[in-house]
């Protein structure tokens, strides 16, 4: 049983249903039980006890539930590679901890910058699943602006808790709040540039069919048509 | 502990200590209790008389013949008389059947050589009589320890050990098995 998971989006949890341990106590007392009054050097006692241990297990099973627990794993899909599924694996993973410092740091801006970072982090993570060739374009956003990142806003947390901020530590703040806005403004960039590819063959593909059209009669004017299309 | 307890690696761990020291401990009670109850019939038989207890008649017969009887025809340094306290010593220090079974036969040995040397000797007919006596004794010991059922009931349980997993389980705690009296 499985439900989507409201924090991460790559994630999902599941619902694990863990089978009791206190049938194998059973089953073992079960024996005990047995070895007292069978004697213990025929292989008739052996057999016989094995059968009320599996009995008091399994009446153990129907005393004890499974329990029911909920574990987060990511999403159950195909993936295109193994390089992609590690991407997605470390950027779920990051993006845990991105909400877990989202949701220490008191600060508004910052915190609406990290939820920025965390929607746009998703959505890049969920086009390279549909895009599996542009995996390699995300590695150094993976491996290195992520979690300098991570690591920056983890001082920042660290730094917002002390009491008596001096000048050195306002400084430092004043830093990263400045730095977070140019990793927006990158982390957007990064997903666009996902696109790249695809602007630029779509780009191709219009205008040779612009030129097919035009040199076939069949538009009135090219420059016009140019004209409708780059307004 | 309730979180140890809990665990699976830990209910299948004590799973396993509970089968194998159950069994153990059960095993080794049963099967020691199985040979001491065998044992005992040498000591201690139902009908009222057992082995040891005829050994020991034995004993007492050789004795009384050696010590009380022949030093009246003989000299008591004489070969034949030693060999039968020899032997009765040899008899009360023997432990477990097998060494009883030969020291019983060595003092047997001892005393019919000590009653045909006193069948050469010349007596009235009162120690003839007394001479047959034991003879008749000693004899019937012998026939009712032949008769004892000690033999049968220890080829009963070394049987039953020759199975598994009672033949394994013997080997393991190194158990002594009883000795036939023979």
């Amino acid at each position: 049983m499985t439900k989507q998971n409201n924090e991460n989006p790559l994630k999902e949890v599941k619902i694990v249903r863990i089978p009791s341990v206190y049938p194998f106590y059973l089953a073992g007392l079960a024996w005990v039980l047995g070895t007292m009054i069978l004697p213990m050097y025929k292989l008739s006692s052996f057999l016989l006890c094995a059968v009320i241990s599996a009995a008091g297990g399994w009446i153990g099973t129907r005393l004890f539930k499974p329990e029911e627990v909920q574990v987060e794993q990511l999403k159950e899909e195909t993936y295109a590679s193994e390089a992609v599924f590690q991407a997605v694996e470390e950027g779920a993973r990051m993006l845990d901890e991105l909400r877990e410092v989202h949701r220490k740091i008191q600060d508004v801006q910052i915190g609406r910058q990290i939820e920025e970072i965390e929607q746009v982090t998703a959505e890049i993570l969920n086009t390279i699943k549909k895009r599996p060739n542009s995996v390699g374009s995300i590695r150094k956003w993976m491996n290195y602006y992520l979690p300098t990142t991570l690591k920056l806003l983890n001082q920042y947390e660290r730094l917002e808790e002390e009491r008596f901020k001096g000048r050195n530590i306002q400084e430092s703040m004043d830093k990263i709040e400045k730095m977070m806005g140019l990793i927006v403004t990158a982390c957007h960039q990064q997903l666009n540039r996902l696109f790249e590819g695809e602007a630029m063959d779509i780009s191709s593909e219009i205008t040779v069919m612009e030129g097919m059209l035009a040199s076939e009669d069949l538009i009135e004017n090219e420059a016009s048509l140019k004209g409708d299309y780059r307004q | 502990m309730n979180r140890l307890l809990k665990k699976k690696t830990t209910a299948i761990l004590s799973l396993i200590v509970m089968i194998v020291g159950s069994t153990g401990i059960k095993a080794g009670i049963d099967l020691n209790r199985l040979v001491e109850q065998t044992e005992k019939i040498f000591v201690a038989e139902e009908e009222g008389f057992s082995i040891q207890s005829k050994l020991m008649s034995k004993m007492e017969f050789s004795n009384e013949l050696a010590n009380k009887f022949a030093i009246h025809f003989l000299d008591s340094d004489c070969a034949e008389i030693q060999a039968v306290n020899k032997a009765v010593v040899q008899l009360q220090m023997a432990e477990g059947a097998k060494e009883k079974y030969q020291a019983s036969q060595q003092l047997d040995q001892a005393d019919f050589q000590l009653i045909g040397l006193l069948e050469d000797q010349t007596m009235d007919d009162e120690d003839q009589k007394e001479l047959n006596r034991f003879y008749a004794n000693l004899q019937n010991c012998n026939d009712q320890i032949s008769h004892s059922i000690y033999n049968e009931k220890v080829e009963e349980l070394l049987q039953e050990l020759e199975q598994f997993p009672a033949k394994q389980l013997v080997q393991l705690f190194q158990i002594e098995l009883p000795q036939r009296y023979q």
